[in-house]
């Protein structure tokens, strides 16, 4: 049974790292991004090639590719990350569906459809504490994910620039009449969230197999922890994975794979029409940023 | 008056040709590959067409359509193999089936804004799908249901590919009457005044849960026939086929391509977008895996981002009726748009 | 006279599709209280917001001898245009603090807000004892004074009050207009308001204009206007 909680909270800080950049997308700004999971798929083919020709762990390259990730949504992806924010919702949903679209067939056409993992140093490293056993690098991802959210959470709460972003997405034309470019902030944020998910990416490489149509079951889960736990609400995020993270190791022996997802669906509208702001999210932000 | 004027416009000579073309084509080119293209695009426009009436016309969009198209499918064929009952009647049945799923669905998600709305119904195709893969017992699950090859009118199986190219053109006709219907009528005014504001609809004291119920009965009805006639063409349905919310997305997608919440849209983006997925597959398909869909891909992501309208906006500079699809408070300066990307 | 701080000529502005104003002409002068007054949906706040920068617009807005034609709504603040918007405009899940310091958010601005928020505490305490509440959680009252404040944060030099008195009881408006006029005599601030109560308008501002269907029908001091007898019929019901 213990088994079962420590699998379940280290899946959920797994959980909720894959998630966190998806609240900031989507939960801040209120972009639907359904190229997510291809995000994710993107980036750990990247720390997968270079592992593979470089041999550099993952989790050093997590530290490239995010930077990285984030330069290019401020610079060459900038156009289209205000082409996405001042499109409607349902033209968010078809572009950034189509993008996923073409990102993962790309993948399909350069890397063909086979499985792929690394093998690094540590990647099979199991830790025992008394009955307890868990992966090490699962126990890094979980660790991160932590720092992750308390560190944006401060920065989202505390810091100028946190509140810029909190007033823009409260009420985007007053926060031009503020003095605010409002463009500016979007395209920061998502550049932000963008490079958090291709952190998380790297992350996930030594766990999990990559090929191409893997992005969509992370996106999945990431919009369910992300409404669950509530849109915008970075501790919601966390409390969110784990809820899910719990859910998962204790039904894994009782339910099939697509059970599963019907359950995770299922819980999906439940939160939407009962309680949209989710788990931690302020009453009445659900409304934000919507018609 | 203006009712006149604009039914005049809904049947004008280049509508009439754009609406009787593939079913002309279909019939006059003897190439089975051609037939086929003519017949999806028929029957992808239709669905488009009765997505629109209740996404276009009333703003309710929903990415979950597929599954009054599966439950269509699935009615008519399970009645048939079980109760040998006509596919015909099947039809209906599974059209009354998904109205009243669609209202109860309706009624629950409704109040549920923009992005909200669509999720929850994407999430509940899913639910079906996944219902209809594990309810073997009903659906025989993911080996899906082979529907005999014996022609007759009765049976809704023909050996000729002229019925199926004459049903399939009464299909789109018939959803595209009935969009003009809803372009011209009071309901359709309705759903239209809430769709631009829904508290200005209200208080002009228009029920605007009832309106969009109605939309939402008619257009999952008829979703779900196409779903039918969809069965009996393939003479095969699985959840894979009928179920996977490709075919949500394809109904969407055709309409903003064509121009949501205008009538003759989503048949022009059927038009365009069902052979240029055709043929990119059957040119690359095989050759380069994966390629064909880049392409679509990428076709679909810069016609939403460049023509966010639609292809009827080009034409006319006002669509009729057109949904605007940036939000309006966004400020459209005539010297340019704000600030510089 | 002097020079005007704010020419407007011509103006026809348009929100979406539809023109809302038509040929619009008005001037503020330095150290003045203009209102501009008129029915709901006459195109009072439509003014504001061309000013601004939040509507599309054509003809010519002059502020300081520059045009404002083609400026970004945030280098229009950076001007010191501050428009306070109808309905307050508060970010509801922020607190009264964290408005107030988003309010100094142009860079000049910023660099004074320490002590322009220990000014506004002192005008207001109210403000000060509410800090950390949110936003969204104030009474009107105290909506509208913490809506002030932050317009005040960002040094303006031409200050734009969009309805300030909507929705408030009378002795609250009779306070929110004394620290209106307050900041115009004391610190010189020239104050365009909008305003539904026209009466109200006429008592407190220098100038008043009318507009009606998108077009100024009438102008002069608020208390001419007060005698003229199409006001007193249109809008007093006298």
């Amino acid at each position: 049974m213990s088994q079962l909680l420590v699998s379940g909270i280290l899946l959920g800080g797994l959980y909720a790292m894959i998630s966190i950049g998806l609240n900031l997308i989507f939960g801040v700004l209120r972009i639907v991004n359904f190229a997510h999971g291809e995000f994710i798929m993107v980036s750990m083919y990247l720390a997968y090639w270079t592992y593979f020709y470089y041999k550099i762990d993952p989790y050093i390259s997590a530290f490239v590719i995010a930077p990285l990730t984030f330069l290019l949504f401020m610079t060459v992806f900038r156009p289209f990350v205000v082409k996405l924010a001042d499109s409607s919702h349902l033209g968010q949903v078809f572009i950034t569906f189509g993008i996923g679209i073409v990102l993962q067939n790309l993948a399909l056409m350069l890397f063909s459809a086979d499985y792929r993992s690394v093998d690094t140093a540590y990647s099979r490293m199991r830790i025992a504490l008394g009955e307890v056993q868990f992966s090490l690098a699962r126990l890094v991802v979980f660790l991160l994910s932590l720092v992750f959210t308390a560190a944006l959470y401060y920065y989202l709460k505390k810091s100028y620039m946190g509140k810029t972003i909190r007033a823009t997405m409260q009420n985007r034309t007053v926060a031009m009449l503020m003095g605010i470019d409002t463009r500016k902030v979007y395209v920061f944020t998502f550049a932000l969230g963008a490079a958090i998910t291709a952190f998380a990416g790297g992350l996930l490489l030594p766990i999990f197999y990559v090929y191409p149509t893997i992005g969509f079951n992370f996106a999945l889960i990431a919009f369910i922890v992300v409404i669950l736990g509530g849109l915008g609400s970075i501790p919601g995020t966390l409390a969110g994975g784990f809820v899910i993270g719990l859910t998962e190791a204790l039904s894994g022996y009782f339910i099939s794979a697509s059970m599963k997802q019907l359950v995770y669906f299922c819980i999906f509208i439940l939160i939407l029409v009962l309680r949209p702001a989710g788990l931690f999210g302020q009453r009445g932000t659900e409304e934000l940023g919507v018609k | 008056m203006t009712k006149h004027r604009s039914l005049k416009h809904e049947f004008g000579p280049i509508r009439i040709v754009l609406l009787v073309l593939p079913a002309l084509l279909a019939l006059v080119i003897p190439n089975a590959f051609v037939r086929d293209i003519a017949i999806l695009m028929m029957l992808w426009s239709a669905a488009a067409s009765a997505w629109n009436l209740l996404g276009g016309f009333a703003g309710q969009l929903s990415i979950g359509h597929t599954a009054f198209f599966g439950i269509g499918a699935y009615t008519s064929t399970l009645l048939y193999i079980n109760f040998s009952v006509s596919p015909w009647i099947g039809m209906i049945a599974g059209a009354l089936m998904a109205a009243l799923i669609g209202v109860i669905l309706g009624s629950i998600t409704f109040p549920l804004k923009g992005p909200f709305f669509s999720l929850s119904t994407l999430a509940f195709a899913e639910i079906v799908r996944i219902i209809s893969i594990s309810w073997s017992d009903l659906t025989r699950g993911s080996q899906g249901i082979v529907i005999k090859y014996t022609p007759g009118f009765g049976k809704f199986v023909f050996d000729s590919p002229v019925p199926y190219i004459l049903i399939a053109w009464l299909f789109m006709i018939g959803v595209y009457g009935v969009a003009v219907y809803f372009n011209n009528s009071r309901l359709g005014f309705y759903l239209m005044a809430y769709r631009e504001s829904e508290d200005a609809a209200r208080a002009l004291g228009i029920n605007t849960v009832t309106v969009r119920l109605k939309a939402a009965a008619i257009s999952a009805g008829l979703t779900a026939m196409l779903g039918t006639f969809y069965a009996q063409y393939i003479l095969f349905i699985d959840p894979e086929s009928v179920f996977i919310v490709d075919n949500s997305l394809q109904m969407v997608l055709l309409s903003l391509v064509g121009g949501i919440g205008t009538t003759i849209g989503p048949i022009i983006g059927g038009y365009i977008m069902v052979p240029l997925g055709q043929l990119l597959r059957s040119t690359f398909g095989d050759a380069v895996p994966g390629f064909h869909l880049v392409v679509y891909g990428l076709c679909m992501v810069l016609i939403l981002m460049y023509l966010p309208g639609g292809i009827v906006s080009l034409l006319n500079r006002r669509p009729f009726g057109g949904i605007r699809l940036k939000r309006p408070d966004r400020r459209r300066d005539g010297h340019g748009s704000v600030g510089n990307a | 006279m002097a020079e005007p701080l704010l020419k407007i000529s011509n103006l026809n502005a348009y929100y979406g599709e539809v023109q809302v104003l038509h040929d619009v002409s008005l001037e503020v002068y330095p150290g003045e209280i203009v209102a501009i007054v008129g029915a709901n949906a006459a195109g009072k706040t439509t003014l504001l917001k061309s000013i601004s920068g939040l509507v599309r617009w054509q003809g010519d807005i002059v502020y300081g001898g520059r045009s404002l034609r083609g400026l970004k709504p945030n280098q229009i603040v950076e001007l010191g245009i501050i428009h306070v918007p109808e309905g307050r405009g508060l970010f509801p899940f922020l607190t009264v603090l964290e408005n107030l310091e988003i309010g100094a958010y142009a860079p000049n601005a910023r660099k004074a807000a320490k002590e322009t928020l220990e000014k506004v505490f002192r005008i207001w305490p109210r403000l000060q004892e509410r800090q950390n509440q949110l936003a969204g959680t104030l009474s009107g009252g105290e909506q509208q004074m913490c809506a002030i404040a932050r317009g005040l944060m960002g040094l303006p030099k031409l200050l734009m009050l969009d309805e300030p008195s909507l929705g408030l009881a009378p002795l609250i408006i009779r306070d929110c207009y004394a620290a209106i006029e307050d900041i115009n005599k004391r610190d010189g601030t020239p104050i365009l308001l909008v305003e539904q109560n026209v009466k109200l308008a006429m008592q407190k501002a220098d100038r008043v204009y009318v507009i009606e269907n998108g077009r100024i029908v009438l102008q002069g001091k608020g208390a001419e206007l007060m005698d003229d007898d199409r006001v007193r019929k249109a809008y007093m019901g006298i």
